[in-house]
């Protein structure tokens, strides 16, 4: 057994294996149970450490390195297989909210609120429209309802004031315009496409296209071939 | 309103170009760590778990985390301190759950194959009871005592990894290896018969 007073110091010194001091050396000089708890303590560290060396020294197999090279996804690749999925992702998502968004858009305004018949200033051309209707020609009927709305543009109004009436699609501020052009039409009085769009507020405003929608085209059988003018000439419809 | 939007093809297919080339280089750079740190990884794990084929495993998984965050990594010198992290952290997860499993299995079934003699003569007694000791030592003693261990470590290099000043690695170790010797002394005995 160890001196009690130097058992500590034997323990210390065995393990940070420092040169000892003058004091512990000489003391193990004098005491033989020290010296052999010395060793002892000394070969106890020994061992802990090679135990400690064997463990963490271990040899790392050969096929480690290239097993996690091998393992090691390729960025690229998954990333390109990504990429066509989300395209397609988006545009699905686009095509559902633009088709729900269309089929929830309220109606805003009432058709028959919104039409007004128009017919030829009678001022201007009175002979024109009193023949056109004595002919039993279609009346042109404006609407006010937004042309941003397809589906309800082309439906043919089947309980509208007139069969005959035919929907032609102007802005409000260009009624008047467009009745005086329908009146300057005389021989005209089959079909009227007209395609209004508004002028361009800002010339620096980004670049827009509307999407050209053209009304159904309603055909209506036609009376005569040519009527007769009042002169005796014919004139073709 | 539809608007129309200029796409500029060429500028799209640059743009793909140059993160391809970017992400090849990021690999080529993973690539050299892999061949210097990855050895690393392998021993502590296998310094944690004693075993080639889970350390093997463990130290996989460590350097595929570390792939996958190479790009996040703000300094690239610090890569190695962080793998070590990584695969030790891993490596405890992995020791633990074993454990819990074994204990699991042991309570459900008493008929587990239990480890031949061949397999218990093939360690060393002292080895043995030097395993048991670590593993009951706590993590921070245990990490220094493994990278200590691990050949070409000095102190400074450990107190590097580790992000400590030497100072207090010094002292982990020290009182790392007094807790290890109170607890093997008592085979001292088998030491001496090796």
């Amino acid at each position: 057994m160890p001196c009690e007073d130097y058992r500590e110091a034997l323990i210390e010194a065995a393990a940070v294996d420092a040169r000892l001091s003058p004091a512990l050396r000489s003391h193990l000089d004098a005491c033989a149970p020290c010296r052999a708890a010395f060793v002892e303590e000394t070969q106890l560290f020994a061992a802990i450490d090679i135990g400690l060396r064997t463990a963490a020294n271990a040899e790392v197999p050969a096929s480690f390195l290239p097993g996690v090279r091998a393992s090691l996804p390729d960025d690229t690749a998954s990333q390109r297989g990504w990429r066509p999925f989300l395209i397609f992702a988006a545009a699905a998502v686009a095509i559902v909210l633009t088709v729900l968004v269309t089929a929830r858009l309220p109606h805003t305004i009432n058709d028959n609120q919104a039409k007004q018949i128009f017919s030829a200033p009678p001022r201007e051309k009175p002979e024109a429209s009193a023949r056109g209707e004595a002919r039993g020609t279609p009346a042109i009927v404006a609407s006010s309802r937004s042309y941003r709305m397809p589906h309800q543009r082309n439906t043919a109004p089947a309980s509208s004031p007139s069969s005959n009436a035919m929907d032609v699609l102007v802005p409000p501020e260009e009624r008047e315009a467009f009745a005086r052009f329908i009146g300057s039409q005389p021989g005209r009085s089959g079909v009227v496409i007209a395609v209004v769009a508004g002028a361009a507020d800002n010339k620096d405003k980004r670049l827009s296209v509307e999407p050209l929608e053209i009304a159904e085209l309603e055909v209506k059988p036609l009376e005569a071939l040519a009527s007769e003018r009042s002169d005796g000439t014919y004139e073709e419809q | 309103m539809q608007e129309l939007v200029l796409i500029q093809p060429v500028r799209a297919a640059e743009k793909e170009f140059a993160q391809e080339a970017a992400r090849a280089a990021l690999r080529r750079e993973f690539e050299e760590r892999l061949a210097e740190c990855g050895p690393l990884a392998y021993r502590v794990a296998r310094g944690v778990l004693r075993n080639n084929a889970d350390a093997e495993d463990v130290a996989q998984e460590a350097l595929l985390r570390a792939y996958r965050r190479f790009e996040r990594l703000r300094d690239r010198g610090r890569f190695r301190a962080w793998l070590v992290r990584i695969a030790f952290r891993l490596a405890i997860d992995r020791l633990r759950s074993s454990k819990r499993r074994e204990v699991r299995e042991t309570l459900w079934s008493e008929t587990l194959p239990r480890p031949s003699t061949e397999d218990l003569a093939a360690r060393s007694e002292f080895q043995a009871h030097l395993d048991r000791a670590l593993e009951e030592l706590p993590e921070k003693h245990r990490l220094v005592l493994l990278l200590g261990a691990i050949e070409g470590h000095s102190l400074e290099e450990v107190a590097e990894i580790l992000s400590l000043p030497v100072g207090t690695v010094k002292s982990r170790l020290f009182f790392a290896r007094k807790q290890l010797a109170e607890k093997l002394r008592c085979h001292v005995k088998t030491i001496e018969k090796r």
